[in-house]
């Protein structure tokens, strides 16, 4: 009976893992050998237009992962994602917590406004966005023409840069930051945080000892979230940002389209998917403390 | 913008088949019912055509009508579609058709699918007997296309300039160049990745100090070894890198025409139909000249061709299309309509047409698709 049930729930759960397996993890597989220097089989037809492909009769070759590790452009690339990553999750975080803190503090209509108009910018398509950003922030644009009239004529102009990039990530991932934090603050009461005033603690530290352990599952979402649509992210870096350095989203497409080297950008997109495990890690570990916390109330 | 389309849509071609053939899954033949019946005297011209709206104005207000009127009772049915990913399905057809011997759904073909199909060899030959006004192409252009397609209308790169600002533009690449360094952040050109526009100059520089006899290589082959002439040529772009406006580089061709609009720049290379129409409706000021350098930058013609399989009748009839085509008068119409430069030589035109083009250098060739990625490659590395 209880191997029916079984057998039952992992019925219902094959599917799901059946159309992973076979539109997602077989791909990559195939792509993963391609990167080994196989390029036979299942690869013939996509090596049959790649320039510059390393080939091995062995069991697999890294010479391809050493040659795209050794190119300045590659590296540079690579230090920018990283970067830019680093500082928009930063900077999401704070801004998303700062927003959300506000409004659960004070619950006022200023404070629900700001929550409210920090989404706005999620029903904004991403294109649109980028191109707006850049024209407000590059020459000719309401920074630079600003500046002017205020006799800064020789202000520095942000178009094409990773600084850009930066601000046109922040604007694309608030409004997730900020409706996480505020759902996950919406659930905590009051009076655990009052409780922790009444004997003398300051805001500061009734926020940091309280709020943000109980709203730490939403602030790892968040952070991992982010971090891994900025690290894979195309358009904006794409749009706002310089030719070179760049992230590695337009970095591994340009090879593939423009350099005609599949080997190549399937390298990069190797080299992004280990930076991606690297930041879902803490996600996997919260949603596993969190179910295990769940299930042991439960018992 | 021809050009550059043609480049990236040839990868996007071939990428479609690597990933069918990838998946085991055989690209599925024409359908021989879809097509009008061989034995039956053809009266229906089917046309496949890829391309803004201003490609379906010139099928729709010029070629349908005109050559219906000149030919009673012959019909043109056009398949029409803005979206690029249709090509890569064309294309496919026409290569898995060729294959298995059958015909397609298309008589005609025209966009930027005929220049990938000709040099895969997919298309029927032309010839003067059949096409007589092929005499009046330059037969540089049919060099690419092995003679399998012919030039429909084109678009070249130009240097724009603010004639407000430079009285005398350089004729030359040389003087350009100077004049680059002479006026620090008043020129720009794009990513050649990303568009055509500052491909063509990229390549035009490369080109100039690479041994005359190997760019005609570069242009209708791959030679890999041979392109370490171009070493000069990206060390000349390299020193110009600080003189670009902002340092950086426009992510395509329109991006080059922002900066002219805005009189950020005074300078840069843009395509000539973009340029063209970008001044009739305004986008750039009246002060914005067009022009020529020598020796010049590349072009890009879209071509039309005949699917190979196609039935005799139906080619009969394609071949009496393009030979109407190509007639001066219809090529001044296509001008009018498409701000490009025509398919047969400009001296051919119509009087009144041929002055549009004065300062129109005879174009370049673009480098084959394989010579272009290495050049967009190489320029990436070295010079951004």
């Amino acid at each position: 009976m209880r191997f029916l049930r079984r057998l039952g729930q992992l019925l219902m759960v094959a599917p799901p893992i059946l159309v992973i397996g076979v539109f997602v993890g077989f791909p990559i597989a195939i792509s993963a050998i391609y990167t080994l220097g196989h390029l036979g089989g299942p690869n013939s037809a996509v090596s049959a237009i790649g320039l510059h492909q390393v080939s091995t009769k062995g069991l697999f070759t890294l010479k391809v992962y050493k040659d795209v590790f050794a190119e300045r452009n590659f590296q540079a690339s690579l230090v920018a994602s990283v970067w830019v990553t680093v500082v928009s999750v930063a900077v999401v975080l704070v801004l998303s917590w700062a927003i959300a803190l506000y409004a659960w503090r004070t619950r006022s209509r200023l404070g629900r406004a700001l929550t409210a108009l920090a989404v706005v910018p999620m029903f904004i398509p991403v294109v649109i966005a980028s191109y707006s950003i850049l024209q407000f922030f590059s020459y000719g644009g309401f920074v630079k023409t600003v500046a002017s009239a205020l006799g800064m004529p020789h202000f520095p102009t942000l178009g094409y840069s990773l600084q850009l990039v930066v601000i046109a990530e922040i604007w694309v991932s608030v409004p997730f930051g900020v409706l996480m934090i505020s759902s996950g603050l919406g659930g905590i009461p009051p009076s655990a945080f009052e409780a922790a005033r009444d004997v003398g603690a300051s805001v500061v530290r009734a926020t940091w000892k309280i709020l943000v352990p109980m709203n730490l599952l939403p602030t790892v979402i968040v952070t991992c979230f982010t971090g891994i649509s900025v690290l894979g992210s195309f358009t904006v870096p794409y749009l706002v940002g310089p030719t070179t350095p760049t992230l590695l989203g337009p970095e591994a497409t340009e090879t593939f389209q423009s350099f005609a080297e599949p080997q190549q950008a399937e390298v990069m997109a190797v080299a992004l998917f280990g930076l991606s495990i690297i930041v879902a890690v803490p996600y996997i570990w919260a949603t596993y403390r969190a179910n295990r916390t769940s299930r042991a109330q439960a018992l | 913008m021809s050009s550059q389309t043609v480049r990236w849509y040839r990868k996007g071609a071939l990428l479609g088949v690597a990933g069918m053939v990838a998946w085991g899954v055989a690209p599925s033949t024409a359908s021989a019912t879809d097509a009008p019946a061989a034995t039956a005297l053809p009266k229906t011209l089917t046309v496949f055509t890829q391309g803004d709206v201003n490609v379906q104005a010139e099928w729709q207000k010029v070629l349908i009508p005109q050559f219906e009127k000149a030919y009673p009772g012959e019909k043109i049915k056009l398949v029409f579609t803005t979206q690029g990913s249709e090509n890569t399905d064309v294309y496919d057809q026409i290569a898995a058709a060729a294959k298995a011997g059958k015909m397609t759904s298309f008589d005609l073909v025209d966009g930027s699918v005929p220049a990938e199909a000709a040099t895969a060899n997919l298309l029927v030959k032309i010839n003067a007997a059949e096409v007589p006004n092929i005499n009046k192409v330059d037969p540089a252009e049919f060099k690419p296309v092995f003679n399998e397609a012919v030039p429909a209308r084109g678009s070249q790169v130009l240097l724009a300039y603010n004639s407000s600002v430079v009285k005398s533009p350089p004729k030359t690449l040389s003087a350009l160049l100077a004049w680059i360094k002479a006026n620090p952040g008043k020129f720009t050109y794009n990513n050649p990745s990303d568009g055509g526009s500052g491909n063509g100059f990229v390549q035009d520089v490369v080109n100039a100090y690479a041994p005359p006899a190997d760019t005609l290589k570069f242009d209708l082959g791959y030679y890999p070894k041979l392109e370490t002439a171009w070493n000069k040529g990206f060390s000349v772009l390299k020193s110009i890198g600080p003189d670009i406006f902002g340092h950086t580089y426009p992510n395509s061709n329109t991006g080059t025409i922002t900066l002219l609009a805005s009189g950020a720049v005074d300078m840069g290379p843009v395509w000539s139909d973009m340029g063209t129409e970008a001044l009739k409706d305004g986008q750039l000021p009246s002060t914005i000249k067009l022009s020529g350098i020598a020796p010049p930058m590349p072009g890009g013609p879209d071509y039309m061709g005949i699917p190979k399989n196609t039935p005799k009748p139906e080619q009969q009839l394609a071949f009496k299309f393009l030979n109407f085509l190509l007639q001066p008068n219809v090529q001044g119409d296509i001008v009018k309509v498409m701000d490009g430069t025509p398919g047969i030589e400009i001296k051919y035109l119509p009087a009144p047409y041929q002055k549009l083009f004065a300062g129109y250098p005879t174009p370049a060739l673009p480098y084959s698709t394989q010579t272009g990625s290495d050049m967009e490659k190489d320029w990436a590395s070295i010079v951004s």
